[in-house]
């Protein structure tokens, strides 16, 4: 039982405890870029979910064979080919998302979750809950651009994956679909994160 | 000395007479607004109350949630109505109601409380509402009427700076005289047609001593002195120096928003630095960049550098400086 | 000496698997290319039935404009010209322009722009580009009102409408040009 349990807080800690936008503040670049819209961040989350998951897993694996020295080129190399993969794959079945997600797929190399997961945990434990691990995180990252693009597209855009939901007489808040908006909407998710788990732990 | 921490900036000024600071520029604000109700109707009142009522009441909202006990008090320090007035005299007299109040809260909440509240602020709350609004509704932003008293009814009309940006220096010249400008007869939001109104303003925190000259004068001065040299380069092309100061916000700015003490340098020569770095990049802006108007823009950058300026132009105390052997 | 037989070998099969990936995908990838160009050709070009000659670009000012003719049984039908709109509000705008034998504009498609999201944006809309359709040189002024020709622009974004309107207005005139030499001389593909 205890090591279900244990299996369960791999996974669901990244969902929100240590969601790595909001808690972490890790992947903040592609958290920043491509949350203007849902569509947007989901596809970003979703690609991204992918490479950590199979990154954590092949690095899990390989982790007795990979030097300590050299760890860091290693992990680089196994992440860069999933994401090699994703980008392929992507411009190949989902050309659309592709050219508006554009430069920050390929960016996924160098997004911290990657590797600061693959440094901290994969390397250090064992396949499945490596796997866990990643699932969680990536369903964490993808929650966290999730709540950042709905905010942003319906404020700036008046719309939800693109349908609108507003009459024409709505005019949108531009500016929260252009970076400053990013900034500001990340600002304000942080502080209402920290402000939760300030409140959970008082109760608690 | 060790004793003596320098923590980062901003530090906290002086709030001896915060109160009565703020009531002088509310006094020095009025001709601005009685002129504006003069030239756009009680649509510019119904402005001016909604922007400062909003700022009031986000205020104690946010300082509610917050969980402040002098709410009170700081709601009727006189910065909230000080900002109000300024969000009203930055729009158009079209604004719709939500607008306004949008523009209040986010200089309440975004630049002002979030920061740490009055003192705290880097940037000039009104300003950061001006250029949230502008950006996110360029075309509210942007309606602007022509003042009804002198030209029959109200109608739609651009303003000065953005003839000039769209429709060249020869339309301007032949709608506007420079008289116009200084009456306010002109199209603009409500605290930028009057010249004459704004300098009544500026003349009397002057001599309150609210403001010092070095602000007002060096901004104007170098954005006379930068749109004079393009206008002496090219005189068809470009507007002359007195137009560039008697349209848009340059006044406005000048005596009333580059001067908010909290998000201006402490030192004179920081002052005069300041002001000049306000003035040239209004100029650039004006005639070089995307939007007609560039004053908000120019003391907002300037507002990120003050921390820069005090650092180095702070007075070397009596004592500090190793006489040279 | 041993780390870098490792990472050698973690590169080498990371490298093989990558080959097997792209082989797979690379045709996928360019059906879809094509596939987004066709959908936008079929956009500007509504009396397209099936293809396109393919033909080296023509050139005009200094520029090199990507044609695509539509010719049935000898006869220029019209055209899709790839154009450039320069100024817009941030950078280029490249659009996509059909135009018909009477030399009248189909449709416009924007393929690349980095205007204004919001704003400039909307000319990639129908709403506001279908004021061109049926529209010639002749007889419609191709620069915006405020610039005293016959364009509505979008409003707050009259940058971006001067800038697509050039590019309309190119496109035309580039395929009178080419109207002209093809009556004399055929389709060319060299």
């Amino acid at each position: 039982m205890s090591n279900g349990n244990t299996a369960w807080s791999t996974f669901a800690d990244g969902i929100w405890k240590n969601s790595p936008t909001l808690t972490l503040l890790l992947g903040m670049c592609p958290m920043l870029a491509t949350s203007s819209s849902v569509m947007n961040a989901l596809g970003m989350g979703m690609a991204a979910t992918f490479v950590l998951v199979m990154s954590n897993i092949f690095i899990s694996a390989l982790r007795n064979i990979i030097p300590k020295q050299m760890r860091i080129p290693c992990f680089i190399v196994v992440i860069a080919t999933f994401v090699t993969i994703v980008d392929l794959v992507m411009a190949a079945y989902s050309p659309g998302l592709y050219k508006s997600l554009g430069i920050f797929i390929p960016l996924i190399v160098v997004n911290c979750i990657v590797l600061g997961r693959a440094e901290a945990f994969a390397y250090k434990n064992g396949i499945a809950s490596s796997m866990l691990d990643g699932v969680g995180m990536g369903i964490g990252f993808t929650v966290g651009l999730f709540l950042m693009s709905t905010f942003r597209e319906i404020l700036g855009n008046g719309s939800f994956l693109n349908l609108p939901l507003f009459g024409p007489s709505f005019s949108p808040v531009l500016i929260m679909i252009m970076p400053p908006g990013a900034f500001m909407t990340l600002g304000f998710l942080i502080a209402l994160k920290s402000y939760l788990d300030k409140r959970q732990k008082k109760g608690a | 000395m060790k004793s003596l921490v320098i923590t980062s900036s901003p530090h906290v000024r002086s709030i001896e007479r915060l109160t009565d600071v703020m009531y002088d520029v509310v006094i020095a604000m009025i001709p601005a607004v009685l002129v504006s109700i003069y030239f756009f109707g009680l649509q510019s009142l119904l402005i001016t109350v909604t922007a400062v009522v909003g700022c009031m009441a986000f205020e104690a909202l946010f300082l509610k949630i917050a969980g402040k006990t002098n709410i009170r008090a700081t709601v009727l320090d006189g910065s909230a109505i000080v900002t109000g007035i300024l969000i009203a005299l930055n729009l158009p007299p079209t604004s719709p109601i939500w607008m306004t109040l949008i523009g209040s809260l986010i200089a309440i909440i975004v630049a002002k409380q979030v920061f740490g509240g009055l003192g705290y602020n880097i940037f000039n709350p009104a300003l950061v509402a001006r250029v949230f609004l502008l950006i996110s509704f360029p075309v509210q932003m942007t309606r602007w009427v022509n003042p009804s008293f002198f030209k029959g009814d109200a109608i739609t009309a651009a303003t000065p700076l953005g003839m000039l940006k769209t429709d060249g220096l020869a339309t301007v010249s032949k709608t506007f005289s420079h008289l116009d400008f200084f009456l306010g007869t002109i199209g603009g939001s409500l605290g930028e047609v009057s010249a004459v109104a704004l300098l009544i303003g500026g003349l009397y925190l002057l001599m309150r001593k609210v403001i010092s000259w070095e602000i007002p004068v060096s901004m104007l001065g170098s954005l006379f002195i930068f749109t004079g040299i393009f206008w002496m380069l090219d005189k068809a092309r470009y507007a002359d120096p007195i137009f560039h100061i008697l349209t848009g916000g340059a006044l406005l700015g000048a005596f009333f928003m580059a001067t908010d003490m909290v998000t201006s340098p402490i030192t004179r020569k920081g002052m005069l630095i300041f002001g000049a770095g306000i003035g040239v990049l209004t100029g650039l802006i004006r005639l070089f960049g995307g939007y007609p108007e560039g004053v908000s823009f120019a003391i907002l950058i300037m507002n990120s550098l003050v921390p820069l300026i005090d650092k180095y132009t702070e007075v070397k105390k009596f004592g500090l400086v190793k006489v040279k052997a | 000496m041993k780390n870098v037989f490792i990472l050698t070998i973690i590169s080498l099969v990371a490298g093989l698997c990558l080959s097997g990936v792209y082989i797979g995908t690379k045709d996928q990838i360019e059906i879809s290319k094509k596939a987004a160009f066709n959908n936008s050709l079929k956009v500007v070009l509504p009396f397209m039935k099936d293809k396109y000659e393919d033909v080296p670009p023509v050139k005009y000012d200094m520029e090199e404009v990507p044609i695509y003719p539509v010719v049935e049984n000898g006869v220029l039908q019209g055209a899709a010209l790839q154009v450039i709109g320069k100024n817009g509000y941030a950078g280029n705008i490249k659009v996509l322009v059909g135009v018909d034998k009477n030399q009248t504009i189909t449709g416009i498609q924007i393929l690349e722009h980095k205007e204004t999201p919001g704003l400039g944006t909307k000319s990639a809309d129908e709403a506001w580009w279908g004021q061109f359709k049926g529209k010639s040189l002749d007889k419609f002024k191709f620069k915006v009102k405020k610039d005293g020709g016959d364009v509505d622009a979008i409003t707050a974004a009259t940058i971006t409408s001067r800038s697509v309107t050039d590019a309309v207005q190119k496109g035309l005139v580039v395929y009178r040009e080419y109207a002209g030499s093809f009556n004399k001389m055929g389709v060319s593909h060299e």
